[in-house]
């Protein structure tokens, strides 16, 4: 008698303990599950950012991100690559001009892309900012909250989240630029932005070697290409691109 | 007893999993529409209309026809103009609208679709829109 | 003793049996996963792809430019013929302006999806606007 009810107690603990196993599983497998469900997530807000952005650098224009939930977002570079991280844990990569900063617990992101010309347009730059955040700019910045989108506060000094510093006649694309990022991000997105200048230049500069006609203004304008850098001055090309209009000969930009 | 408990306790949890992995199956091959390409589609549309209306004809533009058209002038050359202009250039064939601001009997290239993929419009600077549908082939 | 041990054998086969299916069940629905993330994947390529018809036209490496005014959706045939000069890296794909290659990185034999859509094409040798068809392949 005593021996039946000993295999019965022993059957009852084999049960549990197998039961055990299996629950251990269970759970084990719920919490992979729940970790690749993030990751998913995570995916799809990076890539749903950068079609927004790619969509943004058609035509100047602003727009908010919002998902409803808080996530966070990091901007990372180096000379190899260029990504924005979401959650910590994916990384998007892009290669276009785009500035941005690492902001935490944020559920809604103000975009907000703008033409930059010297003197043709160069590219529609991006700018991602926090709208929880205030701004204040310094120095002489003509037009600073005119460019700016609906939705970002500008204050004074003391009351402001990010000071931003204007040189004298800096073109306001920089400005924004060091507004949004960290010092990291905007070198990054100054060096894609000179990068990108230099192909556009390159582009123009192969137009003006193939035209007929008005062959002195073509010379010395790809003269004044070859000169030409971010820091330049672009009335004498300017003029001489309006002088092939004057002649009647085909403009190059 | 209680092997027969057992045996009916195993046939369900038998029965619950082919449940579940019918489920999962189920919902792999219901089939997850391209609501994507609708957005496409609809650039493709705008395209068409925006590339159109700069097209050269002679020293004019397409836009110019089109409001010499709707200013009471000569409308026999819009509809194959946009023809030529249509045709090889649009995957799909597709209905043209020229509405004219004072609202005249429109321009039309086709009979209507019988569905419609996307869509397209542009207001010209008179005021006088044209439209386009990109039609589904049945 | 022998009808214990032999219980014992029982549950512990039928578990075991259970633990099997349980196993089978769980491998399955993660075939699954991974195979909806590689067709979320497809998905995502798709779109990026398809969406060069709005990114090229608008690229000012291709774009129209006047005096500093810029015709929507119409590209410049000059820039159209040097674009080709490594700077972009779209992936493997081939894109075309008409008979114009602007990218090449599509290989052989391999089964290709393609997307098109009109824009225009201004030629500066002759001034004139026609209709050209943008073709991305992947």
């Amino acid at each position: 008698m005593g021996k039946r009810g000993q295999g019965m107690q022993f059957n009852w603990i084999f049960v549990v303990v197998a039961g055990a196993i299996i629950l251990a599983m269970f759970t084990g497998f719920a919490v992979k599950y729940v970790d690749l469900r993030e990751s998913i997530n995570d995916a799809e807000i990076g890539r749903g950012l950068d079609q927004i952005f790619l969509s943004a650098k058609s035509t100047a224009q602003y727009k908010t991100f919002d998902i409803g939930r808080e996530f966070d977002i990091n901007f990372f570079c180096d000379e190899s690559v260029n990504e924005f991280i979401i959650n910590k844990n994916y990384g998007q990569e892009y290669d276009y001009v785009l500035f941005g900063g690492d902001y935490e617990d944020v559920e809604e992101l103000i975009i907000w892309s703008r033409e930059f010309k010297h003197p043709f347009r160069v590219d529609n730059i991006i700018y991602v900012f926090d709208p929880r955040k205030t701004v204040a700019v310094i120095g002489d910045a003509q037009g600073f909250e005119d460019g700016l989108p609906e939705g970002i506060q500008v204050v004074n000094q003391n009351q402001a989240d990010i000071v931003v510093n204007a040189g004298p006649n800096e073109d306001l694309a920089f400005v924004y630029a060091r507004m949004v990022s960290d010092d990291e991000t905007y070198n990054c997105g100054v060096e894609l932005l000179q990068d990108k200048f230099e192909n556009v230049k390159s582009i123009y500069y192969g137009k003006a070697s193939n035209m007929p006609g008005c062959a002195s203004i073509y010379a010395d304008l790809r003269t004044e290409l070859t000169m030409l850098s971010l820091d330049s001055d672009v009335e004498s090309l300017e003029d001489k691109n309006r002088d092939l209009s004057d002649v009647g000969c085909e403009v190059v930009f | 007893m209680v092997k027969k408990g057992q045996i009916e306790a195993m046939g369900l949890v038998i029965i619950l999993v082919l449940l579940v992995l019918l489920g999962l199956f189920f919902l792999k091959y219901s089939g997850k529409e391209e609501v994507d390409s609708d957005r496409f589609l609809t650039i493709r549309a705008n395209n068409f209309l925006n590339s159109l209306r700069q097209v050269s004809i002679g020293v004019n533009s397409f836009e110019d026809l089109a409001l010499e058209c709707c200013a009471g002038g000569n409308c026999g050359n819009v509809g194959p103009r946009v023809s030529a202009n249509g045709d090889g250039y649009l995957d799909e064939d597709f209905y043209f609208e020229l509405k004219c601001a004072d609202e005249s009997t429109p321009v039309v290239k086709s009979t209507n679709c019988a569905s419609t993929v996307a869509s397209g419009h542009v207001v010209l600077v008179s005021g006088d829109e044209m439209f386009v549908r990109l039609c589904r082939d049945f | 003793m022998k009808r214990g041990q032999l219980q014992i054998q029982e549950t512990a086969i039928v578990i075991f049996i259970i633990t099997v299916i349980i196993a089978i069940a769980l491998i399955v629905f993660y075939r699954y996963t991974i195979d909806d993330i590689k067709d979320d994947n497809a998905r995502y390529l798709d779109i990026k792809a398809k969406g060069l018809i709005e990114i090229l036209p608008n690229l000012p490496e291709l774009k129209v430019s006047e005096l500093g005014i810029e015709a929507d959706w119409c590209i410049d045939k000059k820039k159209a013929l040097i674009f080709d000069n490594g700077f972009y890296d779209f992936g493997r794909k081939r894109l075309k302006i008409d008979e114009i290659v602007l990218y090449d990185e599509l290989g052989v034999g391999q089964d290709t999806r393609k997307f098109s859509s009109p824009v225009c094409m201004y030629d500066p040798m002759n001034g004139r606007k026609t209709m050209a068809k943008l073709v991305v392949e992947w």
